[in-house]
């Protein structure tokens, strides 16, 4: 039979209409959360929420994740059994399968990203000059603070090699490049260096609320580097630049970390608003013994070397729990539910500038000051003596009861090795063995030519 | 044939019987070409009245008997009795296909028909894994003993990487949304993946074709490359009241129990293992002393676990009950037909708690508007409520075959639940956690509700005799909530109840309008012609999160706290708002048009070419279309005159070649996002979410068929032989970046994959009288399967989640990655691994010495089905063999050797452990040192084993009522049948079950890591009894 040529053509436009609007139908439908990359950065509050973002890391990978990892590799814990992501940590042989490190390696990176894509993108957005400065300034601070926390974590530290070209970590320039080898930790520092200083030139002095980064707290974070790299005059030009720029004092005994407030010697610090935006946990989870026994316990010779001292308030800070018919000592810094903790403490700055002046036979008096003024805050007799080795002795210790189970005290230990020839053993471990840098996971792996860390060799 | 119309009415009556002289009910008379007939009653009498005068041809047709026409003249003789013979021959069978239905003599493509009844005698969790062993390169690897467990089938091998392999299920012709990730984690889950076929009821279904090659498949376009299942379910052909009604009660139990020590040898093998690493005194035992107790108090503990022996998997474990009540009616009149359905199940699994209850209700209705005007309506409403176990790393079970110790009592002497050793009664509760999967039990509970609703209706005008134009509406729309309900005690750590919602809405819309013109001239060839166009939208939306957590002995809203809530209860009224997460709208849209032609030439050459343009919101503007051609032809060799042959009375061959694509990975995932969600210190924040690749495109696969099809002895014997070779470009890897990237990963098209196999059936009738009729069927698939590039990427760039297989260019998908395990050495007893350089070595290095070392893909799977009929008998079994795969039990590395504080398995006899054994096992070592390594986790192929096996699936015993029985129940026919499933296993596989599946991590695990196992609950054995009745 033959088909009607209006039969057909009938057809033909029942199917055409279907159809309709078919580049309508397969457009891009995005989520409600989400933007394509143009759309999502238009304005200055789109700018200020992704700053918002980098704080949002840091407060998921710095407030107790990163510092727990120093804390395993340190002399300052305890932990039994062994198996498990931190117990490999603990036992200095981790390796790129731990789930714990290599999860965690990630985040600096997403900070790095974030700064980066900011810094690269600002311009395409109408702001004033002083807001761009700001803005940029923070980003630097922050792919410098990233950068600092990652080659403390994954690489020896600065003075392992005479001109410190042993490998570093991958620096983040830019948002997108080729796979890159890891830069020396020469490099490594010169580039966190040059951010802080650009940070430093772009930033307001101080920004009053001390959760996002100001000129003071770049100068705090120069400090700490040059601190590590054993410069001390710069070391304690930057401590001092923060101390005295910024609005804090020492506050009482135990404000670090406390409960809906600011941090009261934080020059910059984390917010928990709630148990629904905790960001807490990270200490909590491995340290805190208010509901049983932690996993991460404090290490029996500390609280002998709390009891030096019967008036340290610091001695409150460790405690005695049964396990299985067994005394553990355990940390109780962390015992509340939902805190706020410091990154950069102005305490930290007055043993920076202390050690760097003894370090440099600079002003003994300044030092004596410093460090009396916390030991005063901790129920300590002030310090009479004026000598210098003394006092640097007493300064050191005191440091490693004050930040106890805060993840700074091992960047001490490494720099006493690496810088001053110390012969540091840390849980008859020396303190450059291979096991004392983390690994980095098997993702590193995945394009040819990375080179990953030695293992093992501490045990 | 002509008919005469004269003056008066006549009738045409009769009986129809089989060879035995059984009377067949429910046979069809049509007078040909017309709209007239009637079927057979119970006792096989027909009447056809209203006749006119004339001659007439009447077409008597019935399932599984060859059809019969009769020549009568009217007036003349009235009574026509007729014997119909049954029919071995499935080549005149008309079968599904997409967008239509074909003969299948004239099928061009590859097509494997399963009947509805055949799922149904096998006890599965889920409809789908009754396919195993039905089909030939269809592969089906069974999930779990859960209820509801899903399977992964693949269908010729497996062609993607990160690209989802699913078939695509089409469901009388509305293609499903199944997507096994829904929920918000395995973990909530209770390490159990998301199985949204398993509320379907498989009671509904009449068949399922499975189209495997690219002439099949094709049509499909760009979602064919895994192939296609149709899904086609049951409809009334007639205008008579019929009812059926069938019942089932099952059993289920372990296919196999764990044979680990007991209390005493586990404490033996223990203190050995302490002792060998170097350590005097008495060994501290998890949850009883530490490593730093005084000897006394480890000694004190030591002998008071001795004096226990907890059996924590018969504690844990039932023979779990299953009932199933089916019902169903088809009736109708000349202008409206229905079949409506409805279903009840409450399937137990052998865990004690968990199990899935089903309640479906169907109804397909088909309408007569018009001499040329047709509406069909499918509608079903399928409601399931899973009530969740932890297993696996999330407890319950999965303690028990782990880190629930013998030595540990279930309860104190109080009655309390024991969570340690507290001999003096000083530790505080809070400090003891000891692991007790009965606690766990008695303070949380979980439940998965599904309520899905799949609705279709399609319009058909027959515009002329030649022209006919069908438009298909569908809708699926499946609502899930995920619900877990945690008393305080649970995690030692909350101090409030806590309730938790997840929930996911999935909506799927499609349309599609497909016209059939038939442009055949002359009566030797005919030539068809098929048009079409379809759209589909889908759309995921939901939440996480939704968290209410109350005081113990105060809801807040009036009702007590303090005990487990059930199914429903949850209240999002009350929940805490803050904690609620949004999921991302996932939307994807599919734009397509196809066209289909298909030649019969003097009915022995079958000429066919499909070709499909998908558009898909899936990829950017310069990707965003795809075209599939495929062209086939056929040849029946036995119908040339020249073709001489006594013993083959149908030989065919076929041969299809075409494109096929696949799109299914996340939606959006070539452009570049910034994510808004989530918030700091009460402030927005936005940031990066995606890379940007706008190169990203369709997977497509090269798929070529070669088939032959052979009758023999008129049916007595048929084979069917088909070759393949796919292969497919351009394959999407979700790459695992550097993590200096700042990025986690990202779609790419990287990898080129080859499958290629051969595939065999072989039905024979050995005996086929009166009284006995033996069908036996055999069907085989040998697939190989290679990954050949991945671009510049390393293995690691494409992980198989937790459970260690890789991608491996020149091996297959699915490769495991471990360290090759030499042996143990005699002198020591520790395990000697090979380096990278091939060389004996102590030292465990995953960095540098892991390698390919065995896949998990089975490359010879099949099955073996016999039906033996006698008399009022029908013994039916199906035999399941899959071969050629290994099996990762990554369990076995903390069950075997190393001593933690997990369960031991017996097989820890063949260790080391004095020099000079020669032992499978090294040395017992609690301190994973002694064995060259620094974590608990020992990957190496030491827990790899070749898992082939050989199932007899299922086996059934029906017995036919005699009519006369029948009839005094009130019903025409009826038969009861008991079964078994899973009852005998041939392997040599020496752990728990050969053929069990973990959840899964994503899709790339899917696609990676079947047959692999962690802590997996073994497959059920079932006992069934079985009612049928048709009234």
């Amino acid at each position: 039979m033959k088909i009607s040529t209006c039969k057909m053509w009938g057809l033909l436009v029942i199917l055409a209409f279907t159809g309709v609007g078919c580049q309508d139908f397969l457009a891009t439908d995005l989520p409600d959360n989400e933007l394509s990359f143009d759309e999502g950065i238009q304005t200055q509050q789109d700018l200020e929420e992704m700053v918002n973002s980098i704080y949002d890391v840091l407060a998921n990978s710095l407030s107790g994740q990163g510092q727990k990892f120093a804390e395993l590799l340190g002399q300052d814990v305890n932990m039994v059994g062994n198996v498990g992501d931190d117990v490999q940590i603990y036992r200095r042989s981790t390796d790129f399968f731990n789930g714990s490190s290599g999860g965690w390696y990630r985040d600096p990176y997403f900070v790095i990203y974030r700064a980066n894509t900011l810094i690269e993108q600002i311009d395409r957005v109408g702001i004033d000059d002083v807001d761009r400065d700001r803005l940029v300034g923070e980003s630097y601070a922050l792919r410098a603070y990233a950068h600092l926390e990652l080659v403390k974590l994954f690489a020896q530290p600065y003075g392992y090699t005479d001109d410190n070209s042993h490998p570093g970590i991958v620096l983040r320039r830019a948002t997108f490049t080729d796979p890159e080898p890891r830069s020396s930790v020469a490099d490594v520092y010169d580039l966190i260096i040059s951010d802080l200083l650009t940070a430093r030139a772009s930033l307001p002095t101080l920004n009053p609320e001390g959760v996002r980064v100001d000129g003071c707290d770049v100068a705090a974070l120069l400090a700490r580097v040059y601190l590590y790299q054993g410069q001390y005059a710069e070391a304690q030009l930057w401590a001092n630049t923060a101390i005295t720029e910024s609005a804090k004092t020492l506050g009482a005994f135990g404000t670090r970390y406390v409960v809906g407030e600011q941090p009261q010697d934080a020059l910059l610090y984390i917010v928990s608003t709630s148990l629904d935006d905790n960001r807490s946990g990270g200490w909590r989870g491995p340290f805190a013994s208010d509901l049983g026994v932690p996993a991460v316990r404090a290490d029996f010779g500390i609280s002998s070397l709390l009891a030096d001292q019967p008036a340290d308030l610091r001695r409150s800070t460790i405690d005695t729990l049964q396990d299985a018919g067994a005394d553990v000592q355990v940390y109780t810094k962390y015992n509340m539910l939902v805190f706020n903790s410091t990154l950069l403490s102005l305490t930290e700055m007055y043993y920076i500038e202390a050690e760097s002046i003894l370090r440099t036979s600079g002003d003994v008096n300044r030092a004596k000051e410093l460090l009396n003024a916390i030991r005063l805050r901790n129920g300590l007799a002030e310090l009479e003596t004026n000598n210098p080795l003394v006092l640097l002795n007493e300064l050191l210790i005191d440091k490693r009861k004050e930040f106890l189970a805060e993840g700074i005290n091992l960047w001490d230990l490494k720099r006493r090795g690496a810088i001053h020839g110390e012969d540091v053993v840390i849980r008859e471990a020396p303190w450059d063995c291979a096991g004392m840098v983390l690994q980095f996971p098997a993702s590193e792996i995945t394009v040819v030519g990375f080179e990953l860390n030695e293992e093992g060799g501490c045990n | 044939m002509l008919s005469f119309a004269v003056m008066g009415q006549y009738t045409v009556t009769g009986s129809i019987t089989s060879e035995d002289g059984e009377a067949l009910i429910g046979v069809s008379i049509m007078v040909a070409e017309s709209t007239k007939g009637t079927i057979t009653d119970i006792d096989g009498s027909y009447i056809l009245d209203n006749l006119s005068g004339g001659e007439y041809r009447l077409e008597v047709s019935y399932i599984g008997y060859q059809s019969q026409t009769i020549t009568v003249s009217l007036p003349g003789q009235s009574t026509y009795d007729i014997v119909l013979l049954e029919d071995n021959n499935q080549m005149d069978e008309v079968i599904v296909v997409g967008y239509g239905v074909q003969r299948k003599r004239e099928v061009t493509g590859n097509i494997a028909s399963v009947k509805g009844a055949r799922l149904m005698e096998t006890v599965t969790p889920s409809f789908e894994a009754a396919l195993q062993g039905q089909a030939a390169g269809v592969s089906v690897i069974q999930g779990s003993g859960l209820a509801g467990s899903g399977s992964v089938i693949r269908i010729r091998g497996a062609s993607s990487i990160s690209a989802g392999s699913e078939p695509l299920y089409v469901i009388d012709g509305i293609p499903l949304a199944v997507d096994n990730f829904l929920a918000e984690a395995n973990f909530q889950n209770g390490a159990f993946n998301n199985n949204p076929l398993a509320s379907l009821n498989p009671n509904d279904i009449e068949s399922i074709e499975v189209l495997k090659d690219a002439a099949a498949a094709g049509i499909y376009g760009s979602r064919g490359t895994n192939g296609v299942i149709l899904i086609t379910t049951k409809r009334s052909k007639t205008n008579k009241l019929e009812i059926d009604l069938s019942t089932r009660v099952a059993t289920s139990q372990a296919a196999n129990k764990p044979d680990y020590l007991n209390g005493q040898e586990w404490l033996q093998l223990r203190q050995e293992a302490w002792e060998l690493d170097g350590n005097t005194g008495t060994v501290w035992i998890p949850n009883y002393s530490t490593e730093n107790d005084a000897e006394d108090f480890k000694r004190q503990a030591f002998n008071d676990a001795s004096q226990v022996n907890t059996d924590w998997w018969d504690e844990l474990t039932q023979t779990g009950m299953k009932y199933e009540v089916n019902l169903g009616a088809r009736f109708g009149t000349d202008k409206v037909k229905a079949y409506i359905g409805g279903s009840y199940a409450d399937n137990e699994s052998y865990i004690i708690g968990n199990s899935l209850k089903r309640q479906n209700l169907r109804a397909n209705l088909d309408f007569a508007l018009s001499k040329r005007l047709s509406a069909k309506v499918s509608s079903s409403v399928n409601h399931s409520v899973n009530e969740r176990v932890r297993t696996s790393y999330t407890g319950g079970l999965g303690d028990a075959m782990s880190v629930s110790l013998p030595i540990y009592p279930v309860f104190n002497a109080d009655g309390s639940f024991w969570r340690g050793y507290n001999p003096d009664g000083t530790i505080p509760a809070r400090n003891l956690n000891a692991p007790n999967p009965a606690f766990g039990n008695e303070n949380f509970s979980g439940y998965t509700e599904d309520t899905r609703y799949i609705n279709n209706l399609s319009f058909t005008y027959q515009a002329t005799d030649r022209i006919s134009l069908t438009a298909v509406g569908g809708h699926d729309l499946l609502r899930q909530n995920n619900d877990q309900y945690e008393l305080l005690q649970f995690n030692g750590v909350d101090t409030l109840d806590r309730s938790e919602r997840d929930f996911r809405d999935v909506l799927n819309y499609n349309a599609n309008v497909v016209a059939n013109i038939d442009l055949s001239k002359g009566d030797k060839n005919r030539l068809t012609l098929l048009l079409g166009t379809e759209a589909q939208y889908t759309n995921t939306s939901g939440y996480n999160n939704l968290i209410h957590q109350f005081d113990p002995l105060n809801r807040g809203d009036g009702l007590a706290g303090g005990t487990l809530f059930s199914q429903g209860s949850h209240s999002e009224a009350l929940r805490d708002t803050l904690s609620q997460d949004d999921i991302n709208n996932d939307k994807r849209t599919f734009l397509s048009a196809f066209t289909r032609v298909n030649y019969d030439i003097d009915t022995r050459y079958n000429l066919q070419a499909s070709m499909r343009v998908d558009g898909s919101s899936a990829f950017g503007p310069d990707n965003k279309y795809g075209f599939f051609p495929t062209v086939s032809a056929g040849w029946i060799i036995s119908e040339e005159s020249w073709f001489g042959s006594e013993s083959i009375n149908f030989l065919k061959l076929r041969s299809s070649i075409g494109l096929l694509g696949n799109s299914n990975i996340p939606p959006n995932q070539f452009v570049g996002t910034i994510n808004t969600l989530g918030n700091y210190n009460g402030q927005p924040i936005r940031y990066p979410a995606r890379l940007e690749n706008s190169d990203l495109r369709w997977e497509t696969t090269r798929v070529f068929d070669m088939g032959l099809q052979i009758g023999l002895l008129n049916d007595k014997a048929q084979i069917e032989l088909a070759y393949y070779d796919k292969l497919t470009n351009d394959a999407l890897l979700q790459v695992a970046l550097p993590g200096y990237y700042g990025f986690g990963s990202f779609f790419d098209n990287v990898a080129e994959i080859l499958n290629r196999g051969v595939e065999a059936t072989v039905t024979v009738f050995p005996v086929s009288t009166s009284k006995v009729r033996w069908r036996t069927s055999i069907n085989a698939a040998y697939n190989y399967n290679e990954v050949l590039d991945i671009g510049s990427y390393l293995p690691d760039a494409v992980s198989g989640g937790t459970n260690d297989t890789r991608v491996v260019p020149g091996e297959s998908i699915g490769t495991n990655f471990l360290i090759p395990f030499l042996g143990v050495d005699p002198d020591t007893g520790q395990p000697i691994y090979l380096d990278s350089s091939g060389e004996p070595t102590f030292v465990y290095d995953e960095a540098n010495d892991r390698r390919a070392v065995g896949n998990v893909l089975p490359n010879f799977t099949g099955g073996w089905t016999n039906t033996l009929s006698w008399g009022a008998f029908d013994l039916s079994a199906l035999l399941v063999f899959s071969q050629g795969f290994d099996y990762y039990d990554s369990s076995s590395k903390r069950q075997l050797a190393f001593l933690t504080d997990w369960n031991v398995d017996r097989r820890i006899a063949d260790r080391w452990q004095q020099p000079g054994d020669d032992s499978k096992y090294p040395r017992v070592a609690i301190d994973p040192a002694s064995h060259g390594n620094t974590k608990e986790w020992f990957n190496t192929d030491l827990w790899l084993e070749d898992a082939s096996y050989i199932r007899l699936r299922n086996t059934s015993l029906r017995y036919n009522l005699p009519v006369s029985l029948a009839k005094k129940m009130g019903a025409s026919t009826g038969s009861v049948t008991i079964g078994g499933t899973n009852l005998l296993t041939f392997t040599r596989f020496s752990g728990l079950d050969p053929e069990v599946v973990r959840d899964f991590d994503n899709v790339n695990d899917r696609n990676l890591s079947v047959n692999i196992s962690y802590l997996t609950p073994p497959q059920e054995r079932s006992y069934t009894f079985s009612v049928n009745l048709t009234f």
